[in-house]
């Protein structure tokens, strides 16, 4: 029993960095689908495309923080704590940096074809991406909560 | 979740330059039909042979000289062959509509009010048609507002304006289908078959529109060799 409790302690340390880096890496490669689109169909304005194509990265890197704020010797004791917490800010980074991709290739669509509205066009990406480090603040808050063996 | 298909075509739809909201505003298309071609590669085989299917059928111009069983017989064929229940309902909003003009236009010729289920068409409207024959409006106008300024014109001789009628009407029944799709196969397909319009519009020439027009007074889907 208490190895599969580790278990569940390990999964939960990789856990934030995996799933953020599969969230990171489906926004991204949606981002920059929308990024080469619009680059064909304009003439100027390829560095903002793909600036905002990037955006969905910083899911990979909160997952990172998270993975090494949450390392320790895995116990029976902390194994609970670190899975919780480590699982449920993952599936955060995942989801939010999955609809970021998706606002970020939005605004690349609209922008392109009106320019003046680039600005509040990533708007809604932005608003996603603060849901994203609300979740890693506070798992590096409650994380301290886990006793260091 | 993941939104696969809703973004499945992302990048092809954010290369094509988008349409103006005002068809009559068009005086050229976005893009041309060779660059369309190469942008619409991008689509996998099934994806580009349903939308092959859909344009012959919505561009009737590909298919004169049909009799109106052939083309009810291929419709039925081509909105069976869809799997996508959002692009049916657009391909047979389209047929109903083209099903209503034929039925004016077979009254405004002096054709007689068809026996039951006689009548060749598609869609819901076949019934009340053959019902309300005598009716201006074939007593559907409050759920199809667009018949009763259809058939005065009709009535007036106006072509060209009707012409103009349908083509904004489609035009912007297609912008506003494409409201909750944006980067999926239903928003290529919009944006090719808005593409056509632009594209008719962009070559109309009044003067032999409206002689083509009037001279579809044989009536029957088969005279229909308009994009509408």
């Amino acid at each position: 029993m208490s190895e599969a409790i580790v278990v569940l302690g390990w999964i939960g340390l990789y856990a934030p960095m995996a799933l953020g880096a599969l969230g990171s890496t489906i926004g991204c490669a949606i981002a920059g689908q929308a990024a080469i689109g619009a680059m064909l169909d304009t003439e100027s304005g390829y560095a903002r495309y793909i600036g905002i194509s990037a955006m969905p990265s910083s899911g990979v890197i909160y997952g990172i923080v998270i993975m090494f704020t949450l390392n320790r010797t895995i116990t029976p004791e902390v194994s609970a704590g670190v899975f919780a917490i480590g699982v449920l800010s993952g599936l955060v980074f995942l989801v939010t940096q999955i609809y970021q991709g998706q606002c970020c290739a939005c605004a690349i669509h609209a922008a392109k074809t009106k320019p003046e509205i680039f600005g509040l066009a990533i708007v809604p990406a932005a608003i996603v991406e603060g849901f994203a480090v609300f979740a890693f603040i506070f798992a590096l808050v409650v994380s301290n909560g886990i006793p260091k063996p | 979740m993941m939104g696969k298909g809703r973004f499945k075509y992302t990048m092809l739809l954010a290369s094509l330059p988008a349409h103006p909201p005002q068809l009559f505003s068009v005086t050229q298309t976005p893009l041309s039909r060779i660059q369309l071609n190469k942008r619409l590669a991008l689509l996998d085989m099934h994806d580009a042979e349903d939308l092959r299917r859909i344009e012959e059928l919505l561009h009737w111009s590909q298919i004169t000289h049909a009799t109106d069983e052939f083309i009810i017989k291929k419709s039925v064929e081509v909105v069976d062959s869809i799997n996508d229940h959002f692009l049916k309902q657009i391909i047979i909003w389209r047929l109903e509509l083209r099903t209503l003009l034929s039925a004016l236009r077979m009254r405004h010729a002096g054709v007689k009010k068809p026996p039951k289920n006689t009548f060749p068409g598609i869609g819901r409207w076949v019934e009340a048609i053959e019902k309300y024959w005598d009716k201006n409006d074939f007593g559907i106008g409050h759920r199809v507002t667009w018949i009763i300024p259809a058939q005065q014109l009709l009535m007036q001789n106006k072509s060209y304006e009707l012409e103009k009628l349908l083509l904004d009407l489609v035009w912007h029944y297609y912008a506003e289908q494409c409201s909750q799709h944006y980067f999926d196969f239903p928003a290529v397909v919009i944006y090719v078959l808005r593409w056509d319009i632009a594209n008719r519009w962009s070559h109309y020439n009044a003067d032999e529109a409206i002689k083509r027009f009037d001279g579809l007074v044989d009536a029957g889907l088969e005279g229909f060799v308009v994009d509408f």
